[in-house]
């Protein structure tokens, strides 16, 4: 190297004492990592949220009384599940002011060892005629092609693909299309025309290891989207107080339901976060302050060989915002890693929906956490660069003589 | 100010509260050091010897009277300017090592340079090593220099931006009697053949041969002695 500059000074002091220079990027990379992972896992479950209740298109579900919360897993999750009602109740809420659309469905479990899974899925059995979850999503991507009873639409999670055929409960399936990743139960979900369910539930005391003990005029849930201008909670009641034996949710309970689910961990890890950066805060700044305060002598030297004070104050600060950066680089990295290796089996142990959160946001947030890195060390260096910088040269040499 | 004088001190104090007294480092000392001199300063510890030479470099204020350096009363600029000055004009040299210990000497060399935006350039650095005799030296750190090739280097870096002023602290004070003598050769040469100011202070009155000035400092006055044994003049 021909000549020197600020860098090699502050790459060579960070050299000095690499076990201090760890500490301090430790420090940042945990509360980083911390914060990133927070992040990535709050926004994702909104942006399934937002996808799935768009993709749900229903203001009000309508289940058997008792169901509520199994109804809600189903739906965020993909958990299977299977409860009826009498499929009276769809002209009782039919009687009802403000119901816009209306639309029944029937849950039916899979069986674990059904040909084409592993594992139990979730069967919805969708009626075309009345439809309005399913069949826009069939309007634009299928092309509004002509499909039978026992052509069926699969969550993207599912393990199948357009034109595979598939089996249940001895009737065979065709795969119309699949559906785009939500991150929610319906990604778990295998939507089957009403018709070709009703011939599945029959046809499972000839054909399936076990009998659908389901009556023809059974249903599981009602879907519901009310009128404009109309005041969703209120339907809701009405509901409630005039039908009897059910239980009702709207989409924005659904989301609340998530978000109280997901609340608890985020709020534990950001507050966590927040603790672990303000003490990194602090231990950086005393550790600069001692830095300085054994470097005082140096600091001098540098002055005396014609430093202004505005360089030993970026001196100080470049030291420990490299530091920092690189900590808060580590830890979002580390994070990142962890995500995208182990984001399957944290999503199952909280039981949260998880839609990824686009390139673009991850890249704004990676700025922003490193941003913030950058100034942690900014701030937690200022008092001892302030200091440093503006100590008396002469006695700064005289330091350690 | 002469226009030769390039150091112009005129009843300059340094004083320090301690309790309720005021304890006085140097008092009311006037000075005039021209281009080229080579002035020597002794006086025992304690007697304002680093103070003053701090004083000459801008390094500390002075709590009265004028100090101008080049023609600049360092109480009226900012740091920026006498920083300026430092760099551009004057080099120091200090007792104890002050060798910036993460760097190698070739590097101490070429520190200099950052400060005046002029880089100094490898091959300069080197020269300068090479020229105060240590010539196999240039990547080892002051951890692994002895104390006089610590002071040597110190001389090389103090050079680097090729000063007017030369300011030492004590620059042998902590060699042998034989290293101390190379030393101060090498101080004589940068002044002969150079040209360069020497401002040299030490407690060995000895050293005091080597300068064309030898001056005496004593709680914190300062007289002049002539170097050929003329009666000694007071000057402040």
């Amino acid at each position: 190297m021909d000549s020197i500059g600020i860098s090699h000074l502050v790459l060579q002091n960070i050299r000095r004492k690499p076990y201090r220079a760890v500490v301090i990027a430790l420090c940042v990379a945990v509360a980083s990592g911390s914060l990133f992972f927070a992040t990535i896992l709050l926004r994702g479950v909104q942006n399934s949220l937002t996808v799935g209740q768009a993709r749900l298109g229903a203001d009000i579900i309508v289940v058997p009384e008792g169901h509520e919360i199994s109804a809600q897993e189903a739906f965020i999750t993909g958990e299977a599940t299977s409860f009826m009602m009498s499929g009276d109740v769809v002209m009782q809420i039919l009687e009802l002011p403000s119901i816009e659309k209306l639309s029944e469905q029937v849950f039916v479990q899979t069986l674990t060892n059904a040909s084409c899974c592993i594992g139990e899925f979730f069967l919805v059995g969708y009626n075309p005629d009345t439809d309005f979850t399913i069949s826009p999503w069939l309007a634009t991507n299928i092309n509004n092609q002509e499909f039978g009873p026992f052509d069926v639409i699969a969550g993207d999670r599912i393990l199948l693909r357009q034109g595979d055929s598939v089996v249940f409960y001895g009737t065979t399936f065709n795969i119309l299309g699949v559906l785009e990743k939500t991150g929610m139960g319906i990604d778990r979900t295998i939507y089957v025309p009403m018709e070709g369910l009703r011939v599945m539930i029959e046809d499972s005391a000839t054909l399936a290891e076990k009998t659908l003990e389901i009556s023809p005029t059974e249903i599981s849930s009602v879907m519901i989207r009310v009128q404009k201008d109309s005041d969703i909670l209120d339907v809701a009641e009405q509901i409630e107080s005039k039908v009897q034996g059910v239980q009702v949710f709207t989409a924005s309970q659904l989301n609340q339901a998530v978000g109280d689910q997901i609340k608890g961990v985020t709020g534990t890890i950001l507050g966590i976060t927040i603790v672990i950066w303000v003490m990194s805060l602090f231990m950086i700044g005393l550790i600069f302050s001692l830095i300085v305060n054994e470097r005082k002598r140096e600091l001098g030297l540098l002055r005396a060989m014609g430093a202004t004070e505005k360089f030993v104050f970026r001196l100080v600060l470049s030291e420990a915002s490299l530091l920092t950066g690189l900590g808060g680089l580590i830890g979002i990295l580390t994070s990142g890693i962890v995500l995208i290796s182990f984001s399957r089996l944290i999503i199952k142990r909280l039981g949260i929906p998880f839609l990824s959160p686009n390139p673009m946001e991850i890249i704004l947030l990676t700025v922003g956490i490193m941003i913030l890195s950058l100034i942690t060390g900014i701030l937690a260096s200022l008092q001892p660069a302030i200091s440093s910088s503006r100590m008396e040269p002469y006695e700064a040499v005289r330091q350690g003589e | 100010m002469s226009k030769k004088n390039i150091v112009q001190l005129n009843n300059v104090s340094k004083s320090y509260p301690q309790g309720d007294e005021v304890v006085y480092a140097i008092k009311n000392v006037s000075l005039e050091v021209s281009k080229g001199d080579f002035v020597v300063i002794t006086g025992r510890s304690g007697s304002g010897k680093t103070t003053m030479l701090s004083l000459i470099g801008g390094l500390t204020n002075s709590s009265a009277g004028i100090c101008e350096v080049f023609g600049v009363n360092l109480q009226d600029v900012e740091d920026e300017k006498t920083s300026e000055i430092r760099a551009k004009k004057i080099g120091f040299v200090f007792q104890f090592s002050s060798l910036i210990p993460t760097l190698s000497a070739l590097d101490n060399v070429k520190l200099p340079g950052v400060f005046t935006k002029q880089p100094v350039g490898e091959a300069r650095a080197k020269e300068l090593l090479d020229w105060v005799g240590l010539e196999k030296q240039y990547g080892r750190y002051s951890a692994q220099l002895s104390g006089g090739q610590q002071s040597r280097v110190s001389l090389a870096r103090a050079l680097a931006n090729q000063p007017e002023l030369i300011l030492a602290d004590e620059p042998t004070g902590n060699l042998d009697i034989e290293t101390e003598l190379e030393m101060m050769e090498l101080f004589k040469e940068i002044n002969k053949t150079k040209g360069t100011t020497v401002l040299l202070v030490t407690h060995n009155p000895e050293l005091a041969k080597f300068g064309n000035r030898h001056l005496v400092m004593e709680n914190g006055l300062i007289s002049e002695k002539m170097i050929n044994g003329s009666p000694e003049a007071v000057l402040a």
